[in-house]
């Protein structure tokens, strides 16, 4: 199944790198570009890509603020920020925005194909720093609701790094009734992200902050 | 002592005045004095009348009256005329102060005699010494040099203004909480005596002062130096105390917004000590030094947020530019390393890419390079560095850009530099804004002034809207002003935007 991607970056030295790279692999497609978070909104409604990867610092609306947009809209649509200094505070707000992770803009571009297909997959995946700092500063939900047993099941999964596919075969339920699962465990915790709600596993000590970032 | 018949009756208008007036017989004795004169004195009626004139006189100032007397006697040999100056005189508690007088030799009832009228001038000579001190003082302050130097100046206008030995301000050290001395006069002074006070006061001494700072409030320490020699805690600045001219330490506390930020400190010579007037004196120059330290902290608070906001700025040029340019740089050259393995014909196009983005990234650095060295403005001239921001905007954005340049002229730095910045700003406005394809710059040097002209073919703005703050043209238009000139600016919706900055070669017409 091919991914397809929205790529969002002001620079467009950025878009076409990204765009003439990700074209070698045959299952990435880079369906629309956005130069500004305003118009990353709009191409993500209009295109519902599986990922966005997502510049952070943009005129129009930045990524942070697209980010929350695209995934109170659109679910069903990760995003990936992409980053080129590796600012707390924004990558933080990525997350808390509902971004599934995040990638620096460095050297291993082969890195980025994996993380793009795993955050399709609906994968979380952190570096063990990252989810450590995340673990610090992302505001844990104030009294969730109860999980039923299967939530609480698809939760310590997904918080393992499993993606759903993977979810399914070990539960014996369909990828459909995972992402179900999923999205109703979203809604009962109150977070926006597959990342946020690991991250409380972790914090409710479901699974090992090492666990999570187990992924990588 | 014999009677004067007439004295009755000519001293009676005396009586009232507020200066003192004595009579003086030819003896050199007074036979009548007026209530002022035992009021200023300090001498009751009784003790003044019969006594020696000069009696009451330190010695110093008896001797330089008298032969003043004696050759304005000789001098003036019709009596009547009037001899002007000032002495001093000693009241019975010891204490020694200035008069203003005049002498008149009479002859009354037929005998030679001398009125001599006089008044304490102590009081308006310290009134005017201290104006004059906050007058220096005030000057100082306002002046945004180096806070040390305007303390010290400080200092020694107080010690001036006082007549006391020494005089030091102490100000709290914002990240060790810790007082220390920031301008002085008549201190021992450097590395060896700040040494010693440091080890004091790790032995447990306390600086004079710290009271004062501690409780908001004036503190005078008599005989500090006694106490501090007799002290052991006090042992490593005992070298220092032996040598003092002091005895007694003023601290008055230097308020600022209800805070003490220190201290200023004045030491008194042995034998005198400071007057309630005084202390109201030294209160209103703890507030000037409050106000001047309060200034240097703003002035360098100031000055590092300009700093600071000028790195994020270069930060934030560098993470758009450079940075931006690297990574596509590693992207294509990732690409083209695949292709080379899988269909080298097609690694042609990332690679050229890369080269075209290497070759960018280069001009941004070197347009960076040239900002952290304003010197260069001067070294390699206005034309080079314009060179280099219309090369960095042509390999950065891909913008079409035409240039026509005048000789390097001759201008005074500050006006390259607007019109450096000047131009600096447009393109940045050009790129965020106008979604421009191409852009024209000249730079014209006539012979009474220099024009910069911007044209580009983007979007516009309605430019009678006044100028737009986001646009940056308000500090683009403060530039050209501050150097006499002006600049205009000419845009419509969609008719793209054309700029003119008109600098004055030299800047006689700016205010």
């Amino acid at each position: 199944m091919v991914t397809r991607i929205l790529i969002a970056d002001d620079h467009s030295v950025v878009r076409q790198g990204l765009r003439m790279f990700l074209a070698l692999d045959p299952d990435l497609e880079v369906v629309a570009e956005a130069t500004d978070g305003a118009e990353a909104l709009r191409l993500a409604r209009e295109f519902q890509p599986d990922v966005v990867l997502m510049d952070l610092l943009m005129p129009a609306m930045d990524g942070i603020a697209a980010t929350q947009e695209i995934r109170r809209e659109l679910p069903d649509t990760e995003v990936l920020a992409l980053t080129s200094v590796l600012e707390d505070a924004s990558v933080v707000s990525a997350v808390r925005a509902g971004a599934i992770g995040y990638l620096l803009k460095n050297t291993e571009a082969d890195e980025l194909r994996r993380a793009i297909k795993a955050a399709a997959a609906g994968q979380v995946q952190l570096s063990p720093e990252a989810a450590a700092r995340l673990m610090r500063e992302v505001r844990a939900p104030e009294s969730p609701e109860t999980l039923t047993e299967r939530e609480t099941d698809v939760l310590r999964l997904l918080a393992q790094g499993k993606a759903n596919k993977e979810i399914a075969q070990l539960l014996s339920i369909g990828e459909k009734t995972v992402k179900t699962h999923v999205s109703n465990i979203l809604a009962k915790l109150g977070v926006q992200s597959r990342t946020q709600a690991a991250l409380y596993a972790a914090r409710i000590g479901m699974v090992t902050i090492h666990q999570v970032s187990g992924g990588r | 002592m014999r009677a004067y018949p007439t004295l009755a009756k000519l001293s009676r208008p005396f009586e009232a005045s507020l200066d003192a007036v004595i009579l003086v017989d030819e003896d050199e004795r007074i036979v009548y004095a007026n209530p002022a004169a035992s009021r200023i004195t300090g001498y009751g009626p009784h003790e003044l009348l019969g006594r020696d004139a000069y009696g009451a006189m330190p010695p110093h100032a008896r001797d330089a009256l008298r032969t003043a007397i004696k050759d304005h006697k000789a001098t003036r040999k019709e009596p009547g005329v009037p001899l002007r100056g000032t002495s001093a005189l000693v009241r019975p508690d010891g204490e020694e102060f200035e008069i203003e007088f005049t002498a008149v030799p009479l002859a009354l009832d037929g005998r030679s005699s001398l009125v001599v009228m006089f008044r304490d001038v102590t009081e308006m000579k310290r009134l005017a010494r201290e104006v004059k001190a906050l007058t220096q003082i005030a000057s100082q302050v306002a002046f945004a040099g180096s806070l040390q130097a305007t303390l010290d100046k400080l200092a020694e206008n107080v010690v001036r203004a006082t007549g006391t030995v020494a005089a030091g301000v102490c100000l709290v050290d914002e990240d060790s909480q810790e007082l220390r001395f920031f301008g002085r006069y008549g201190l021992p002074e450097g590395p060896d005596a700040e040494a010693r006070w440091k080890e004091a006061v790790q032995r447990g001494a306390r600086m004079p002062n710290t009271d004062s700072v501690r409780e908001k409030k004036t503190l005078i320490h008599f005989d500090a130096r006694k106490k501090i020699l007799d002290d052991p805690l006090y042992e490593p600045i005992h070298p220092l105390m032996r040598e003092a001219g002091w005895d007694t330490v003023v601290s008055v506390p230097l308020i600022y917004r209800n805070q003490a930020i220190g201290a200023l400190n004045v030491f008194y010579p042995r034998g005198k000590n400071p007057s309630e007037a005084e202390i109201a004196f030294l209160t209103v120059i703890a507030d000037q030094a409050a106000v001047a330290a309060e200034n240097a902290r703003l002035f360098e608070e100031a000055r590092q947020k300009a700093v600071l906001e000028e790195r994020q700025r270069l930060a934030r040029e560098l993470h758009d530019s450079v940075s931006q340019a690297l990574y596509g740089i590693a992207l294509g050259a990732r690409t083209a390393r695949t292709l080379v393995d899988r269909d080298p014909a097609q690694a042609g196009e990332p690679l050229d890419y890369v080269l075209s983005l290497a070759e960018a990234a280069l001009a941004e650095m070197r347009a960076l390079i040239f900002e952290l060295r304003p010197e260069a403005l001067e070294t390699e001239g206005l034309v080079a560095a314009l060179t280099k921001q219309m090369e960095s905007a042509r390999a950065r954005h891909g913008l079409e850009v035409t240039a026509e340049w005048c000789d390097e002229p001759d201008l005074p730095y500050e006006v390259k530099e607007a019109v450096y910045r000047i131009a600096q700003e447009s393109l940045n406005n050009i790129v965020k804004h106008a979604q421009a394809r191409r852009v024209d710059l000249r730079l014209s040097c006539g012979a009474d002034e220099i024009v910069l002209e911007i044209v580009d073919d983007g979007v516009g703005f309605a430019s009678e809207e006044a100028f737009p703050g986001h646009l940056g043209l308000r500090s683009m238009r403060e530039r050209a002003m501050r150097l006499g000139g002006t600049l205009q600016v000419e845009s419509a919706q969609s008719q793209g935007t054309r700029i003119r900055a008109y600098i004055p070669r030299s800047n006689g017409g700016a205010r």
